[in-house]
């Protein structure tokens, strides 16, 4: 198996090159989408293959690569280190990405940017996978970077519209903020393991095993530098996966094609913070208070997210706060994870919902986009209704992908809601931290109802109702074609069926749990009750929910509506000042420039021999300058 | 192969007196230009090779376990050649030129970006193309001097003469405050030449204690290494700051920087790029020939802290200033201020891992930013202005190469992983996160503001609507790029590249004469096979499964590191 460990990220990357000469080549540039689709493919089956054939366990197997940089004690080898959580993320990563790659062979037909959008998307996956594999902080960091940039290229991929160029520099810029972070982070802990070792041979101090081995020693000599450590990487990961303040890049991200939209909701960018997370859980597990903070933003997250996305009317809006909403229950499920003997079932849920939200996610967001596409690209669901009988093929499947985001049994979303809910719940009479559960489930909860209700009503806006077309639609909206339902059944597949298995199996735990431990805390029958009343309070309040007037509505429906002013609060706080401060630099910067200036007039006052000098050509100053070095040089000698 | 350096420095010297006493009209003088700048990149690919071959042959630097130094290589990796100039009385002043990996680099990095620039200013600079060519030979000529000098007369003379060429590059083309700001590189140059000769003769005069004078590197540092405690920090104090001084305004160093972007404006793109690319680092050249072999003592004593801490602030002060500008080259020249403050940081970590950013942060800085003020000239040259405002936004859809490439090395510059800038830029801080953690982590924020300033350019410029009504300048001009422009931009991109992704090999190329440095400056640390204590065990590369190295007390904490 470790022998084809290295085909997962090269067959991406091979596919890259390719794409990237045909974006240069005259020819072939119609069947780009070909090496991605092999590339692709490849990479899924070989980790479908590995998965099935794994015993399970969580020993980490690493496969060496090369040395990418060794200079004194800073040592990164580029190896690739797969364990069960590698695994698991690296199967959704390929295979859903895969899914999207074949879509988007009918959604980007006949665009100019064809090769390059297959390009990157190749270059994107590629760089997934290897922050998945990495055996090192450094390493991951290197690729993290390169997740970043490739959804800088896809949602910019229309570069000539200023929304898009815009969108895309603000999803760079915040995750570069929050990266900033991360490699502050990166480095204090390397400079850390070298505190607490005293070998002087050069070695990977970023290597995982190497890093996990020294937190004991760590953790009792510089508690502090972890803590520090550890709050420098969450902030990393809430940049990535859209957790508040951080969230604001993400809604806008959506000004990409309608596949990037899927691919960075469901299976990679996003997805990525939670992963570091998980790989980084055993030093988590020094520092509850870190993953404290992890559940509290979780929560503000959830809960924002859902109440903001009720109030939207473009129907990619609503789906991309649906997916700020779902993170932060991934990352409650961190917090719920504070007690050290907790965190392994946490990584589990978190790992589990991240699976299953891949699955309908990507599923209503390229179900969206064959709403998109029959609606001439007109997503605003004020303009369209009633689509059930238009597009009876997709109205089926984003119903589905619904069901399963809203939580109905037995489809995916409630099995892996439920495993975080119950992790919380069985944890709520714990004495020191009791009521910090039960506040997290009162909120994730309430984020559920939230959930429920704006699923339902975007279905019921989109599909339900009396048959309503925009202009841009053109007489006769239809179907999407075969290349772009194919897939969609795939993920639909998925979103039915996968968490029942995976709950009822417990599959996951062999990938994800040390081999003998407790049986996992599963939600009590009172809290399943629960979920389902949720789910049908929200479809009765999703039914109920008035359209508000967007002048006549209410100040906290306005702020809703305004994504509670974020990105302003963004402006003001961080990128006003910053500008500030660089005008303030551009005038001091002037300033200090025109006393040199005023310098330079001395020679001029110094009298006529001087100024005589300064008329003529400037060379002659250097000439002078030239001789009476030679003169000074030759002094030293004599 | 002996050959070569002279050869380096006579072939762009009489290249470009014959293109300056030649017909300015001549179009042939175009195809002279670039043969000339293209022969002295193939002889500075033989340096390179030469070297590589000398570097696998002679190995590393080998020091005893205990730290002592059991054998020291020759100082150069390639041989120093000799001349001779005999004085009226008797004294006979021996010169000697020699390339290490660092000095070939550099010599690499000037033929390189010599070439682009006159591949560029083709289109560029149309008047009197053949003297600008030819200034820029002359320039090139006496910059190659300066690298592979191996004493400090002629150290200093291609210091000092590579500016007369290129003052006459800054004053002859550019805007039309150009010989006003002539006028003030000219004050700086000498204020920074003054301290520098009174440092170079204080030099020699130190290192004179048995009575014989010397000029050459080599026999200097072998003086220096010996000289160490309290007086001679005392004694070399002096000298190290006249060498700040004086090398510190030729890098910009703050607040001695001010030339520096109203020169970057005033001239003509091209010639800014020689200028960002190569110039800025003689002072940064300086400072590893002169300066740390020479005056340790002092370095130890003062450099972290003064000069450290001004890198750190020039990161942060140069990407703070970028932000507030309008004009591409401006944004530019402080965007060369901030990443000048990484080599800074590195430098004066004066650790192993920190010199090496350092030396690579000078190939990588050239190599990208040359590239971006190339680029900006046939930004210019196509629409006729570099204030952002006034670019209608949009120009990848015009020119869409010019785009590509654009993009490229705009990320080349901010540093992204697998790109070249990412390799200097995180051994810089890993080095001064030894030395100084709180600079190291303040260099960290350039992270974030240079990303800042140059996304926000790439997207004012570049991307957005098309604008179909503007008509950008003449037919000719309106084409995307040519070949040699291609060619020239390609290989740098290339070069971005191969270093981001295999800088091993950057590395061991200048590793054995940065070890050397790093070896004044730590003696332990340069050792190379101490036994691990309670190393965590790195398993050696190809073990399977070198999890599980772990203790029989596995408690919970423990069983989780074993996932």
């Amino acid at each position: 198996m470790s022998n084809l460990v290295w085909l997962i990220p090269v067959a991406p990357l091979l596919a890259m090159l390719v794409g990237v000469v045909l974006c240069f080549s005259s020819r072939g540039r119609e069947s780009a989408h070909l090496p991605t689709w092999v590339g692709l493919l490849v990479a899924a089956v070989v980790c479908l293959m590995t998965l099935l054939g794994s015993e399970g366990g969580t020993t980490a197997v690493v496969t060496p690569g090369y040395t990418w940089l060794s200079v004194g004690s800073v040592t990164i080898p580029i190896s690739a280190r797969l364990d069960g959580v590698g695994l698991v993320q690296l199967t959704v990563v390929t295979c859903i990405s895969f899914l999207v790659a074949v879509y988007a062979q009918g959604y980007m037909k006949g665009d100019p940017g064809y090769p390059r959008f297959f390009a990157v998307l190749s270059a994107f996956v590629f760089s997934m996978v290897m922050l998945v594999i990495s055996s090192n902080l450094l390493v991951l960091y290197a690729f993290w970077e390169g997740v970043g940039l490739c959804s800088y290229l896809l949602i910019g991929f229309w570069y000539q519209r200023p929304s898009a160029a815009n969108a895309a520099m603000k999803a760079f810029l915040v995750n570069r903020l929050a990266d900033t972070a991360f490699l502050a982070g990166i480095l204090l802990l390397w400079h850390g393991v070298g505190k607490v070792t005293t070998s002087t041979t050069a070695f990977a101090r970023l290597d995982f095993d190497t890093i996990f081995n020294v937190l004991p020693a760590l953790a009792s000599e510089y508690p502090n530098l972890l803590s520090w450590v550890g709050f420098l990487l969450l902030v990393g990961a809430i940049g990535k996966s859209a957790q508040f303040p951080f969230h604001v890049w993400l809604p806008d991200a959506m000004e990409g094609p309608t596949p990037v939209s899927a691919l960075i909701h469901a299976a990679t960018m996003v997805t990525a913070g939670v992963y570091l997370l998980a790989r980084m859980s055993p030093l988590l597990s020094y520092t509850p208070e870190v993953l404290q903070l992890a559940g509290w933003l979780g929560a503000i997250t959830a809960v924002i997210g859902g109440s903001v996305a009720l109030f939207q009317d473009d129907l990619k809006r609503v789906l991309a706060y649906s997916t700020v909403s779902q993170l932060g229950l991934l990352f409650i499920a961190f917090g719920a994870g504070m007690n050290p003997e907790m965190l392994p079932f946490a990584v589990v849920a978190a790992m589990f919902h991240l699976l299953t939200h891949a699955f309908f996610k990507a599923l209503l967001f390229l179900t969206a986009g064959n709403v998109m596409h029959a609606m001439g690209d007109v997503i605003d669901m004020r303009k369209f209704s009633g689509l059930k009988s238009v597009l009876p093929a997709t109205h089926i499947l984003f119903l589905i992908g619904a069901l399963a985001l809203a939580g109905v049994p037995p489809l995916a979303g409630f099995w892996s809601k439920e495993s975080i809910f119950g992790l919380l719940a069985a944890q709520i009479k714990d004495p020191q931290h009791g009521s910090l559960f039960l506040t997290w489930l009162c909120m994730g909860l309430f984020s559920s109802l939230l959930t429920a209700t704006y699923t339902f009503r975007a279905y019921m806006r989109t599909f339900q109702g009396e048959v309503k077309t925009p202009a841009e639609a053109g007489d006769h909206p239809h179907e999407a074609t075969p290349v772009m339902l194919a897939p969609l059944y795939m993920l639909a597949a998925g979103s039915v069926v996968s968490g029942l298995v995976i709950y009822l199996t417990g599959w996951l735990d062999k990938f994800t749990l040390p081999p003998e431990t407790v049986e996992a805390p599963h939600g009590s029958w009172l809290l399943f009750v629960v979920s389902m009343v949720i789910v049908v309070a929200g479809y009765g309040l999703a039914r109920v929910f008035p359209t508000f007037d967007e002048k006549k509505s209410p100040a906290f429906v306005k702020a809703l509506a305004n994504r509670l002013y974020l990105d302003e609060l963004f402006y003001y706080l961080l990128v006003a000042p910053t500008q500030s401060l660089a005008n303030l630099v551009g005038a001091i910067d002037k300033f200090v420039d025109s006393l040199i200036r005023g310098v330079a007039h001395v020679p001029t006052a110094a009298g006529f021999q001087l100024r005589r000098m300064q008329s003529g050509i400037v060379s002659s100053y250097a000439l002078t300058m030239a001789v009476g070095i030679v003169l000074l040089v030759a002094l030293a000698f004599l | 192969m002996s050959g070569i350096l002279p050869m380096l420095i006579i072939v762009p010297l009489i290249g470009g007196v014959i293109l300056l006493v030649a017909d300015k009209q001549a179009a042939s003088s175009k195809r002279a230009a670039l043969v000339v700048a293209g022969v002295n990149v193939i002889l500075s690919l033989l340096l390179i090779g030469s070297v590589f071959v000398r570097e696998q042959v002679a190995g590393p630097v080998a020091v005893a376990a205990d730290g002592a130094v059991a054998t020291i290589d020759p100082l150069m990796s390639f041989a120093p050649q000799w001349l001779s100039v005999r004085f009226p009385n008797d004294l006979t002043l021996q010169m000697a030129l020699g390339a290490d990996g660092l000095a070939a680099g550099m010599v690499f990095l000037t033929a390189l970006v010599s070439f682009g620039v006159i591949a560029f200013a083709q289109s560029s600079v149309t008047t009197r193309f053949s003297s600008y060519a030819g200034w820029v030979l002359l320039s090139q000529a006496g910059l190659l001097v300066v690298f592979v000098s191996m004493d400090l007369v002629l150290f200093y003379l291609g210091f000092e003469l590579a500016l007369l060429p290129l003052l006459a590059l800054i004053s002859g083309w550019g805007d039309d405050d150009r010989a006003a700001v002539g006028k003030r590189f000219v004050l700086y140059t000498l204020a920074g030449s003054i301290p520098m000769v009174l440092a170079l003769v204080g030099l020699v005069n130190l290192y004179s204690a048995d009575g014989t004078q010397t000029v050459l590197f080599e026999q200097l540092s072998m003086r220096a290494s010996k000289a160490t405690g309290e007086s001679a920090v005392q004694s070399q104090a002096w000298i190290f700051g006249l060498l700040a001084l004086g090398l510190g305004i030729k890098v910009a160093i703050l607040p001695f920087h001010t030339w520096m972007p109203s020169t970057y404006r005033a001239s003509v793109p091209t010639t800014t790029a020689l200028l960002a690319a190569v110039v800025l680092k003689l002072g940064f050249f300086g400072f590893f020939r002169l300066m740390l072999p020479l005056v340790p003592a002092a370095v130890e004593a003062y450099a972290p802290t003064v000069l450290g801490t001004l890198g750190a602030i020039a990161i942060i002060y140069g990407a703070v200033a970028a932000l507030a500008q309008t004009d591409l080259r401006l944004i530019l020249a402080y965007s060369s201020l901030s990443h000048a403050g990484f080599i800074s940081l590195g430098m004066f970590s004066l650790s192993n891992e920190g010199l090496t950013g350092a030396a690579l942060q000078m190939f990588n800085h050239g190599i990208t930013t040359a590239a971006m003020f190339l680029l900006v000239g046939a930004i210019v040259a196509r629409v006729g202005t570099s204030e952002v405002k006034s670019i209608e936004n949009g120009l990848a859809s015009y020119f869409p190469l010019l785009g590509v490439l654009f993009m490229f090395f705009t990320f080349a510059g901010a540093g992204m992983p697998g790109l070249n800038n990412f390799v200097g830029e995180l051994l810089t801080l890993s080095g001064m996160m030894t030395r100084n953690p709180v600079l190291a982590l303040a260099g960290v924020s350039g992270v974030i503001l240079g990303a800042w300033y140059a996304l926000r350019l790439a997207r004012k410029v570049m991307f957005g609507a098309e604008t179909s009504e503007k008509k950008y300048k003449k037919p000719h001009h309106a084409a995307d790029l040519d070949t040699p422009q291609i060619a020239t931009l390609s290989v740098l991109a290339i070069l971005c590249v191969l270093i981001g992704c295999f800088p091993q090999l950057a590395v061991n190329f200048v590793q054995k004469d940065i070890g050397r440095i790093a070896a004044i400056y730590n003696p332990v640390q340069a050792t190379a096979s101490a036994t691990p204590e309670k190393a965590p065990a790195n398993v050696p590369e190809g073990s399977p499964n070198p999890v599980s190295v772990l203790e029989d007390d596995s408690s919970d904490a423990a069983l989780i590191a074993n996932r």
